[in-house]
């Protein structure tokens, strides 16, 4: 599933990020990158989202949300 | 001989870089910096143990490949400047983040200092790291700190000093990649190293990525080889092995137990991100912080406005008769200058407002809620932000568009950014705005002048995006930092830094300018006028002599004969009509004063220009002297209300002044036109340095042609009606 569709307080493992090397990589830089697991803090289907990663909270735009492949995370204690 | 040391301090955004910075040095830096993010780097100096430490504060980078100019401040800095010592600060409640950066920084082979901070705020999220095992895996020293306790601060001074005076270079581990990347890189190391050039890895893996910067310092030897070599999907695989490099490592030391507790911060911004309540959110936001700056900065800004005008009579009964140094110290200094500073109230409240929405997290967050409508126009909420600083100072603002990750989205918001009316336009507004409208009226008229600058700016936006800056959008990506209660201390001095730069400008430019502005009022000395004026007010003087001295003997013998019979009768020699003459005389002086400063006025080398130019604004409701003002408003905004403070010195309140001269239709005329009009030379020089000369020239002239025709045609139809 892509980003853009995942729900609020759910976990997802990030699977892959289909845009420009420049945008990828700063994502990767940012702790966005294949197989770190996120929580998805605020979306509302419209506008941009807030996803955390570990401790720190970065907001995405719609369009770039379409674009990153995500997967739902059970996480096991 | 001090021992120098350089350092720079660098770490992810949000890291806590700056409190850590203001911690060692005590606030006591060099370059004052502007509210709003960081975007340019900082200098203080200290001593410590016979060392002389200069730490350089960079604005946060997430890694060495730039997409901004903020970040290519940090990467010029800690590649041309050759700091000493790298001391790269990691928010320990996200050590895997902030390791990429610090891989990327080890290649550089500059002596590194890793500072883990936050280790309470990682405590209470559940990370627990081994820094031990970092420091030895990655061979570099470790201080573990607390920034905002000023945990650890003293340990970081003395580490720095250690490594400098010991030479214990530690300049760390580097990432090994796969064969295929390393042997690429070997080879490019290998032709390299005859060149005697240092940083090679690093140089050689840039190279590999294709990275323009250090390309272009090549030859063309070197660039032909690289030529030769595979580098497709090079930065995609680096990228990704320095990743998985980085998550074994952070899998041997960080442990984290999984926590899905939602924060407080979360929990706000869920409302103040909510889809249906951001919006009023933030309108309500920037409506207290207009209503602060002004409702609460008008007691301050009375109580000066008295000390002045006691000034102003103290030093002009002093003198008694008509002296050049009187004029200059009150006409000149005391009505220029003083009608600026009395609005430093609402400048400093202004900054303080800013700063509160800046270090709460709150200033993210209306980006983020500005972003739809910022979408529609075709920028994004980031872009919001510069044009929220915008509203303290314009040139901050030029300054803060560094953060927008591509050229056409700053060029576009730096050209719109004299339409938000910063605190020195708010500050003519608040003087010209109550010498036209009532209090009711007047919130109106403000708040009516702020959205024409924006609706101004959408348009103006919607034009460019369609013709010059045509082209895709860029993904809107942006740090969300936890919301915190803010530090007060911080906020005030940090808005008393602000105030100081405006103090700074009042006591040297300013005063400058006012007092070439009153030579130029005041000179040449028009004789005749002079002449004039005392001819007709020793007339006035007989006449009114005359007119007394009958009333006033009548009058005396009048009560003096009561005062024969009655008791406890004293003489009050008042009557209504002696109290009718007075007034007539104070009426007739009152006009004859002001007759003689227009006749001056119009003689002196500043008429003479202002009657000059009055034909070109004369369809625009104004006469010379509001030309002039708006003339002298070229250098500073400011300078508008100093200028016409020097034209209507004579009297006793601008204000007063204003209203008897001009009709509300003029008033609100000069306010549009002083809200688009040229912005001030700062920010002038300051559009140059961050666009280009042209874009500046552009700018100035396509405002005030903006302005010139907006004012027209308010002005031309306004007379049909009025």
């Amino acid at each position: 599933m892509i980003l853009s569709q995942a729900k609020e307080e759910n976990f997802y493992k990030l699977i892959q990020i289909e845009d420009k090397k420049e945008i990828k990589m700063k994502l990767i830089a940012m702790g966005l990158s294949p197989g770190s697991i996120v929580t998805v803090v605020k979306n509302d289907f419209s506008g941009p989202l807030i996803i955390g990663i570990n401790s720190s909270r970065i907001s995405l735009g719609r369009s770039l949300a379409n674009k990153i492949e995500v997967s739902l995370y059970e996480k096991t204690n | 001989m001090k021992k120098q040391i350089k350092v720079a301090l660098a770490g992810n955004p949000n890291c806590g870089k700056t409190t850590i910075f203001n911690k060692i040095t005590n606030s006591r830096h060099k370059v004052a910096n502007y509210p709003g993010v960081t975007v340019e780097k900082k200098e203080g100096v200290l001593s410590f143990q016979d060392c002389s430490i200069s730490i350089v504060d960079l604005p946060g980078i997430y890694d060495l490949n730039v997409l901004s100019e903020d970040e290519m401040v940090s990467r010029k800095f800690i590649l041309e400047e050759k700091p000493d010592i790298i001391v790269n600060i990691i928010d320990s409640s996200n050590v895997e983040r902030s390791l990429f950066l610090t891989t990327q920084l080890m290649e550089l082979e500059v002596p590194l200092l890793l500072v883990c901070n936050k280790i309470d705020l990682a405590k209470t999220q559940g990370v627990e790291t081994h820094f031990q095992k970092l420091s030895s895996f990655l061979e570099v020293a470790i201080v573990e700190t607390i920034g905002n306790k000023g945990k650890g601060i003293d340990e970081i001074l003395k580490a720095i000093v250690s490594i400098a005076v010991n030479g214990k270079v530690s300049k760390g581990v580097f990432v090994k990649f796969s064969e295929d990347i390393e042997k690429n890189i070997d080879i490019v190391k290998r032709h390299l190293e005859h060149k005697n050039l240092n940083q090679i890895r690093w140089k050689s893996i840039r190279l590999l990525e294709q990275d323009p910067l250090v390309i272009k310092e090549q030859d063309g030897q070197t660039l032909s080889l690289i030529d030769t070599l595979e580098k497709k999907l090079f930065t995609e695989n680096v990228t990704e092995e320095r990743q998985r490099f980085i998550s074994r490592l952070s899998k041997e030391v960080v442990k984290r137990s999984f926590d899905d507790r939602q924060t407080v911060s979360d929990k706000i911004d869920r409302v103040v991100t909510n889809k249906y309540l951001g919006m009023p959110i933030f309108l309500i936001v920037m409506f207290l912080m207009f209503q602060m700056t002004f409702s609460l900065g008008s007691y301050p800004t009375h109580f000066l406005q008295n000390i002045f005008n006691k000034l102003t009579f103290a030093i002009s009964s002093f003198w008694n008769t008509d002296s050049m140094l009187s004029s200059l110290l009150v006409d000149g200094i005391l009505s220029g200058v003083g009608s600026v500073i009395i609005f430093f109230p609402n400048i400093l409240l202004l900054f303080i407002a800013i700063s509160i929405l800046e270090e709460s997290g709150y200033m993210a967050r209306a980006a983020y809620v500005m972003d739809n409508v910022m979408h529609k126009i075709g920028l994004h909420g980031k872009s919001f932000i510069p044009m929220l600083i915008g509203f303290g100072c314009t040139v901050p603002a030029i300054m803060s568009s560094r953060i927008l990750d591509n050229k056409r989205d700053k060029l576009t918001t730096i050209l719109v950014l004299p339409l938000f009316p910063c605190s020195a336009k708010l500050a003519v507004f608040a003087l010209l705005i109550p010498a036209f409208f009532s209090p009711f009226w007047g919130g109106m008229v403000l708040f009516s002048l702020y959205l024409i600058g924006l609706l101004l700016a959408i348009v103006i936006i919607k034009v460019l995006r369609k013709t010059i800056f045509k082209g895709e959008n860029i993904p809107f990506i942006m740090e969300m930092p936890p919301f915190q209660v803010p530090s007060f201390k911080l906020i005030f001095l940090n808005a008393w830094d602000k105030l100081s730069i405006f103090v700074k400008k009042a006591a040297t430019f300013i005063l400058g300018v006012c007092i070439i502005l009153w030579f130029l009022s005041k000179f040449p000395v028009d004789h005749d006028a002079k002449k004039d004026y005392e001819e007709k007010f020793s007339v006035n003087q007989k006449e009114m002599q005359s007119q007394l001295a009958p009333i006033f003997l009548n009058e005396f013998k009048l009560q003096s004969d009561k005062q024969k019979y009655l008791k406890n009768f004293e003489l009050d020699l008042k009557n209504p009509e002696i109290k009718n003459l007075q007034k007539n005389f104070n009426e007739e002086v009152k006009k004859l004063k002001s007759e003689k400063s227009q006749k001056e006025l119009s003689y002196s080398y500043l008429g003479k220009i202002g009657k000059f130019i009055e034909p070109a604004f004369k369809p625009l409701g104004f006469d010379f002297r509001i030309d002039l003002a708006l003339l002298s408003s070229l250098a500073a905004k400011e300078l508008f209300i100093s200028q016409l403070g020097i034209l209507f010195a004579d009297n006793i309140s601008l204000q007063e002044s204003l209203k008897s001269n001009y009709s509300q239709l003029t008033g609100f005329s000069v306010l549009l036109f002083l809200l688009i009009s040229a912005p001030c030379i700062a920010t002038f020089a300051m559009a140059r340095k961050e666009a280009s000369l042209f874009f500046a020239v552009f700018q100035f002239f396509a405002l005030t042609f903006f302005a010139y025709l907006l004012t027209f045609t308010f002005f031309q139809i306004g007379r049909i009606f009025f």
